[in-house]
């Protein structure tokens, strides 16, 4: 009767930001960002892409309460670097990432996988699809 | 511009697909780290689009299944949707007023099937949904229409005449069953009727060394029990590889390993400590990917890849957010 909508979990309210920045108010370097209706599949491969930097000294993220479609990402880096920067940083690499995952995977069907499929007794129409994928 | 450490931190992920089908696939993906691997299943089960009946109107119903539950059965039938990338979430389609019924977001089907004078029980499947729209029908129906047009059932059901669709309802004599659904565009994370995953899964790639030396002292009654240790059939003895009359115990099938330790109890309860050692590659993965139906793996999978990118896309800072003077400095800006 009462049951919010379902779409409340993955739909940003209006006038919510999706990304809110709040600096560390002791901690030079520091900041904690809220990232509205995200979850463990984002705030995790950006936690762990944060560790690969070495200028960030701190990240971890957490989602505050499972009904709270929230995460926040706090991060603390060195001199060096700004929380700001090494999160936009991330992002960028792991854009940079799955646009290559991508393209291996495309490069692979191109390469061998239309070969695979060819075995698996795929209709033409099939290969015809996977060779206009690679090409895109 | 002057980034004091704009370095990159990126991956270069490699991949190996083994075993490609029309609903299922099966890869390698190395060079990366578990949280990619997670996000990528995440994604797929439930952040991939689909179409799925979410709206249904009956105008008449006598059969046994109230509505709702006629309803909730028309939703679960997978749908082809290969076009779901390219459509409008009804809720943000300007093209309707809102109520979610136009051509860019949503295909209306119509059901109508009345039993009239059969003694015995109709049926009524999938097959009998009309869509209005090609692109868009239940995936048995692509299915039947592909296999009439000669193609060979990429789905490898060999049995020719097996497409009797899903069942919705059953009718007796007399009964009708007539309604109008229409089917719209939706993510798992919404309802599970929109998930295009049956089953996504990825296992670390297990690295098993046996240690040669202390292998030879083992008799080979000892050797097989060894093997047989194992629950899944992981060890094996290679008959054409004899080391002083003595066959050699091989890997043979390193990926039927499920990290249950028997074989390292069964080292250790024999005294020979260290004889298999068995660790997982934490930047290999092997990935096991099967659909509804309702999209390929392969377009499952770089689906995913799609929208875990616009997800990323989502979450970058804009200009107006926290503190500009610092981003600003930081990006050579003024």
């Amino acid at each position: 009767m009462n049951a919010p909508d379902r779409y409340e979990r993955f739909v940003v309210p209006e006038g919510t930001k999706k990304v809110s920045y709040e600096r560390d108010t002791k901690i030079v370097n520091a900041a904690s960002f809220t990232v509205e209706r995200e979850d463990h599949t984002v705030g995790n491969i950006l936690r762990m892409q944060l560790h690969r930097d070495p200028n960030v000294l701190f990240a971890g993220y957490k989602l505050p309460h499972p009904l709270q479609y929230k995460i926040i990402v706090r991060i603390h880096t060195t001199s060096q670097s700004s929380p700001t920067q090494a999160y936009t940083q991330a992002i960028n690499d792991l854009d940079k990432e799955l646009e290559y995952l991508k393209q291996a995977f495309e490069w692979f069907s191109m390469q061998e996988g239309c070969a695979v499929q060819g075995k698996e007794m795929i209709s033409g129409v099939k290969l015809i699809f996977c060779i206009v994928a690679s090409c895109r | 511009m002057d980034r004091p450490s704009g370095t990159s931190y990126q991956r270069f992920p490699r991949v190996r697909i083994r075993e490609l089908k029309d609903d299922y696939a099966k890869f390698e993906l190395r060079d990366t780290d578990a949280s990619m691997a997670n996000a990528l299943r995440r994604v797929m089960i439930a952040e991939v689009p689909t179409v799925a009946i979410d709206l249904v109107e009956i105008e008449v119903n006598s059969s046994v299944l109230n509505d709702e539950f006629i309803a909730h059965r028309l939703g679960l039938i997978p749908l082809t949707s290969a076009a779901a990338m390219q459509m409008r979430f009804s809720r943000d389609c300007d093209a309707c007023d809102g109520d979610g019924s136009c051509e860019y977001c949503s295909v209306e089907f119509h059901l109508s099937v009345h039993a009239t004078d059969s003694d015995q029980t109709l049926e009524v499947t999938s097959n009998d949904l009309r869509s209005m729209d090609p692109k868009v029908c239940p995936v048995d129906q692509a299915r039947a229409y592909q296999h009439a047009l000669g193609g060979t059932d990429p789905f490898g059901a060999n049995a020719s005449n097996e497409n009797r669709g899903i069942l919705i309802v059953k009718l007796r004599r007399g009964q009708e069953l007539r309604l109008r659904a229409i089917a719209r565009k939706g993510i798992g994370k919404d309802h599970a009727k929109w998930s295009p995953a049956a089953t996504v899964t990825f296992m670390y790639e297990p690295d098993i060394r046996i240690n040669e030396e202390l292998m030879e002292t083992l008799t080979v009654e000892e050797r097989i029990s060894l093997i047989e240790s194992s629950p899944t059939k992981v060890f094996e003895l290679d008959s054409a590889n004899q080391v002083n009359l003595f066959s050699l115990v091989v890997v043979k099938n390193a990926e039927a390993y499920t990290y249950d330790d028997e074989v390292i109890k069964h080292a250790e309860a024999i005294g020979k400590p260290g004889l298999v050692e068995i660790t997982a590659k934490e930047d290999s993965f092997v990935f096991t990917v099967e659909t509804t139906g309702a999209i390929t793996a392969y377009e499952l999978i770089m689906n995913a890849i799609t929208v875990l990118r616009q997800k990323l896309d989502a979450v970058r800072l804009q200009d107006d957010d926290g503190d500009l003077g610092e981003l600003g400095a930081h990006l050579g800006g003024p």
